[in-house]
């Protein structure tokens, strides 16, 4: 239910799982999805959030938390009292430490940044699996994935002679 | 939507299973190209990934610079960056992975190799006219509806010299624009495309789209003739350079196609189609497409549409539409020339390949409109587009919880979607004097639910920002001309015409 508290505008986020999470409205509005909703008038009520469990979704309301624009953790005028270089600064190092997940929260904080559409969230997770992939051997990547080698021995060969300027 | 017997793909993707195939695409073109290469031998899934086309396309497109098609994009790219030599073996055959299926990877293949023949069905709805007397032309037509002329370019040699085989012999070394949503300018040899054009599958395929092959390629010029009844130019009164770019020279093989727009700084259009058949669909000034969404920023007035391209439109959106909210439409044949009046939308797919000239203009019909667009503000350049949908009613919480000059990095974007957007009555049985007033908005903000929608002049002006002036406000970087073009044009039509004082003095106000 939207309701006013403190001059601020909440809105309530469910998730499958039943959990309900109360958050001001231009914290949710970080979410294009959640936007678009609230200007179409869809979100009288509490909005539902499928496909994201509790643990994940709290996750993404802490990010959005800490990216909303002017009103930060530290209050209103954020903005005006840290000059924009060391807010950025301290959001990269925030960032980081945010992203210290294992491997299936990662990918499950991709689908969500997705679905909800919120591209900074969605870029820092693509990018640290990028991170992952770029520069480490056939076989890191893999046991990082947890994926199977699923070649046949003759078929791998073919394919690691065609892709060898990869590794040149 | 995988099914149940899909096991290759968990396997072979391991933690990522859990992501969409369209999140995977997204994830592995964020990738360097050495690495796409290594992570196509992890496994056979990833295989099929790193050997998209459309994946290729993007990561040359992203490179950018002198353009040669080597018939894959994957192999052009490879050889733009010294990867492989020009004889490798890349030419593998496409390789097959039994187990595992994609709806999203197969929908994609399907609109790069589908045909388009099935949409050349004309139904009628755009008039189609020999020619008309620029009495005529402007009591009915200019700044009302479109229309097709089958006789404005009879006698321009173009219609012989225009053909894709003396074009190529005559300009083949000439380089050409391409236009292309990617972050690098490309250009390229009218040969080079030619043979690209020839050998391509591409969804959305390069397409030449070239504002300055007056001077490339000056000869064009002579081939055609602005047509008797778009002489009128009011920017010509302003040096070649000051001028904004008005004349464009297309060629564009079948698929490609400009995606659904308003035409910059609401000036009006003609388009002559000289090669093939050209698809338009339109929809009258302040009516959103189905799928298609307007963002104005508050900040400096920037719009920025976001859209599907032309052929996606087409396959996806278009035989999903009711009735009443289909599109005008016709199918441009060669020789005939399509008007398009000022705040129109409109959206084109070639069905075939296509070569044509057009060129946009001002003349005292939207005259009014193009100054009116230039005004510093958001709130009306929303509303010549999106109707009263723009009108802050729905996002005015936005601009109360940004006041003016807080908001710093987020675009404040005023959202405009189609879902809001309830058209009364359909577009096609409107008859052409009202067809630009006949949209009633059932889902709009209390002071204006008795207001019909009009691209009247005197209706859009009120949504005008009255604090805001020329000389303290942002000037728009999506407007046509810088400020200081501005003012010279209308100092310099002052002087020049003085029939058209009584306008500027409007327009000043």
């Amino acid at each position: 239910m939207a309701t006013r508290e403190a001059g601020k505008k909440m809105i309530m986020l469910k998730s499958p799982d039943g959990m309900e999470f109360e958050v001001e409205e231009a914290v949710a509005m970080e979410s294009q999805t959640i936007r678009k909703m609230i200007e179409d008038d869809c979100a009288d009520t509490a909005i539902l959030i499928p496909n994201i469990n509790s643990k994940i979704l709290s996750r993404v309301i802490e990010y959005c938390n800490k990216h909303v624009p002017t009103t930060g953790a530290t209050g209103a005028a954020a903005s005006d009292t840290v000059a924009p270089a060391a807010l950025a600064e301290d959001l990269k190092i925030w960032d980081a430490e945010f992203i210290k997940v294992n491997r299936a929260t990662r990918f499950n904080l991709i689908q969500a940044a997705s679905y909800l559409n919120i591209k900074g969230l969605l870029d820092l997770t693509s990018q640290t699996t990028i991170d992952t992939i770029s520069d480490n051997s056939l076989e890191e990547i893999r046991s990082f994935l947890s994926t199977k080698n699923d070649y046949l021995p003759e078929e791998e060969q073919t394919i690691r002679r065609e892709n060898q300027w990869a590794f040149q | 939507m995988e099914s149940a017997g899909n096991d290759r793909r968990g396997a072979a993707l391991g933690g990522l299973a859990v992501l969409p195939d369209e999140l995977l695409c997204a994830v592995v073109d964020l990738l360097q190209p050495t690495d796409i290469g290594r992570l196509a031998c992890v496994s056979s899934v990833m295989y099929i990934l790193c050997n998209e086309e459309p994946l290729w396309m993007s990561k040359y497109l992203s490179v950018g610079g002198h353009f040669e098609y080597k018939g894959s994009w994957k192999k052009t790219t490879l050889s733009r960056l010294n990867l492989c030599s020009e004889n490798s073996e890349l030419e593998q055959k496409a390789r097959h992975f039994d187990g595992f299926n994609s709806l999203y990877l197969y929908r994609r293949w399907y609109r790069c190799f589908t045909t388009l023949s099935s949409y050349s069905f004309d139904n009628g709805h755009v008039e189609r006219k020999d020619d008309l007397s620029l009495d005529h032309f402007r009591s009915q037509y200019d700044g009302k509806g479109p229309v097709l002329l089958g006789k404005l370019a009879e006698s321009w040699p173009a219609r012989t010299k225009w053909s894709m085989q003396q074009l190529v012999h005559d300009y083949g070394e000439v380089t050409f624009r391409i236009s292309q949503r990617s972050p690098k300018k490309i250009i390229m040899k009218l040969k080079d495309y030619v043979s690209y054009m020839e050998l391509q599958h591409d969804e959305d395929p390069l397409y030449i789209f070239d504002d300055k092959f007056g001077e490339s390629a000056p000869a064009l010029l002579e081939d055609y003739r602005v047509p008797h009844l778009f002489q009128e130019d009011l920017f010509d009164v302003l040096d070649y350079e000051q001028r904004p770019a008005f004349r464009w020279f297309i060629i564009g093989p079948e698929r490609s196609g400009a995606s659904w727009h308003v035409d910059p700084g609401l000036t009006s259009a003609w388009n002559t189609l000289l090669c093939g058949r050209k698809r338009w669909a339109l929809y009258p000034p302040g009516r959103v497409p189905g799928g298609v969404t307007v963002h104005v920023s508050a900040e400096d007035g920037d719009v920025d549409i976001e859209t599907p391209t032309s052929l996606q439109w087409w396959l996806d959106i278009y035989p999903h539409l009711a009735e009443h909210e289909k599109p005008l439409e016709c199918t441009q044949l060669p020789g005939e020339t399509i008007f398009v009046p000022s705040g129109w939308w409109h959206c084109v797919l070639n069905l075939e390949t296509t070569v044509a000239v057009t060129q946009n203009f001002v003349n005292q019909s939207n005259f009014e409109h193009v100054c009116l667009d230039m005004a510093p503000g958001h709130c009306h350049k929303g509303v010549c587009r999106a109707g009263l949908l723009a009108v802050p009613g729905k996002s005015v919480r936005d601009i109360e919880n940004h006041p003016p000059g807080t908001i710093t990095s987020n675009h404040n974007d005023m959202t405009c979607t189609e879902e809001r957007l309830k058209g009364s009555g359909s577009v096609r049985d409107s008859n052409s004097e009202s067809q630009c007033s006949s949209f009633e908005f059932s889902d709009v903000d209390k002071s204006l639910e008795n207001q019909v929608f009009s691209y009247d002049i005197g209706f859009l002006s009120q949504f005008l920002e009255k604090e805001k002036d020329h000389y303290t406000s942002v000037w728009s970087p999506t407007n046509p001309i810088g400020q200081r073009e501005a003012r010279e044009w209308l100092r310099r039509l002052w002087v020049l015409k003085p029939e058209l004082r009584g306008l500027i003095w409007k327009v000043h106000a």
